[in-house]
């Protein structure tokens, strides 16, 4: 007997998988747009998501069989469902380390941009993408503790309302979805059809850091300095017995990393993209 | 917060236990996984990280520095101590 339904969708990351069996026709659309490139099966199921109707545009959501929220609108659905999968995603991974951070792609240099919420990694991966990088997440790299590549939770961009002049201009809006915080979900690919990228080599890593009206400043960062950074966005280090040390030193000793003050998007992207067009 | 005394060169400075070490051209990171501490050490606090062993004490540490580097002795004295107190206070380092 199949255990899947024609209904499940499967969204994964760092060796793990989520399923949503969805029965809200408008929350698997959203979830299509918005997880398009992280669909499919890879690695176990670590938690099951049932989504169902309540009337036309409310959905309740249950995990594992247990009811968690009921009667809440698209938005706040989707907002949870992102958040908590991939919290679950983190936590279940005990063989990718999992870093807070941008990456994005030229040719075949990987630039990640590491940093806490506020640092503008969106923003950042947002331009950069309509500039031509290739995109791989806004929010989450996975480095798997024997493996060179990264990959990214490579879901939609998410930017928030003071960021709206990035894609207010584009067409196909309609698939936008708009928070009631004011943040919007933006598929990469409509800032550049051709965007995504699933794995990278890195090359370069940066900690940017947006002040306001602060000119553009550029560090350059010792090895050391730039895995003492790093750990500070592994979000999953309890899951390895050296605390996934080892894995983030070899990152941080095979890319050059910079600490990048700016208040000037574009100066900070072209500075970027000149730093991973250069070999 | 505990206090170190900077001044008591016979007090023996040993490693918590539980702490990640990596070297990096010289500079050292440490990692305590369970407690989230990360101490980030320049290639002086390396050298000092190594020595202090729960054997030597401050003193002799100063003595073995300033002898294998004695154009920086007047710095070394001052350096050591501080550097070991820095340790402390983030909780790598504990004294007996």
């Amino acid at each position: 007997m199949n255990p899947f339904s024609s209904s499940d969708l499967f969204v994964h990351f760092a060796g793990s998988t989520i399923r949503f069996t969805c029965f809200h026709p408008k929350v698997r659309k959203e979830i299509e747009t918005h997880f398009a490139h992280c669909l499919g099966k890879n690695g176990p199921i670590i938690a099951s998501y049932k989504l169902a109707a309540v009337g036309d545009d409310l959905v309740s959501i249950s995990l594992n069989g247990s009811e968690l929220l009921s009667k809440i609108n698209l938005g706040q659905a989707m907002h949870f469902l992102m958040q908590d999968s991939l919290t679950r995603l983190i936590d279940a991974s005990a063989s990718h380390l999992v870093f807070h951070a941008a990456a994005l792609a030229y040719r075949r240099q990987g630039v990640i941009l590491c940093g806490k919420s506020g640092s503008g990694k969106s923003t950042l991966a947002a331009r950069l993408t309509a500039a031509g990088m290739r995109y791989l997440t806004d929010e989450a790299i996975s480095l798997a503790v024997n493996e060179e590549e990264i990959g990214g939770f490579c879901r939609s961009i998410v930017l928030k309302q003071g960021s709206a002049f990035l894609w207010q201009n584009l067409t196909a809006g309609n698939n936008i979805l708009h928070l009631d915080d004011h943040s919007a979900w933006v598929p990469p690919t409509l800032f550049n059809p051709t965007a995504i990228c699933l794995n990278v080599m890195p090359s370069v890593l940066l900690f940017p850091q947006y002040i306001p009206a602060a000119p553009l400043h550029v560090q350059r960062l010792t090895s050391a300095e730039a895995l003492f950074r790093l750990l500070q966005c592994l979000v999953n280090a309890r899951n390895f017995s050296d605390g996934g040390m080892s894995a983030a030193a070899r990152l941080a000793r095979g890319t050059v990393a910079y600490a990048l003050e700016y208040s000037d998007l574009e100066f900070a992207a072209q500075w970027i993209i000149q730093t991973a067009s250069t070999p | 917060m505990f206090s170190f005394p900077v001044d008591e060169p016979n007090l023996c400075p040993r490693h918590e236990e539980g702490f990640q070490l990596e070297t990096l051209n010289g500079e050292i990171v440490l990692l305590h996984p369970s407690r989230n501490i990360i101490i980030h050490g320049s290639q002086t606090s390396a050298l000092i990280w190594q020595l202090c062993d729960g054997a030597r004490t401050v003193g002799e540490i100063v003595e073995l520095l300033s002898a294998a580097y004695p154009d920086a002795a007047e710095d070394i004295r001052a350096d050591v101590p501080a550097a070991i107190q820095q340790l402390i206070h983030h909780g790598a380092l504990t004294v007996k």
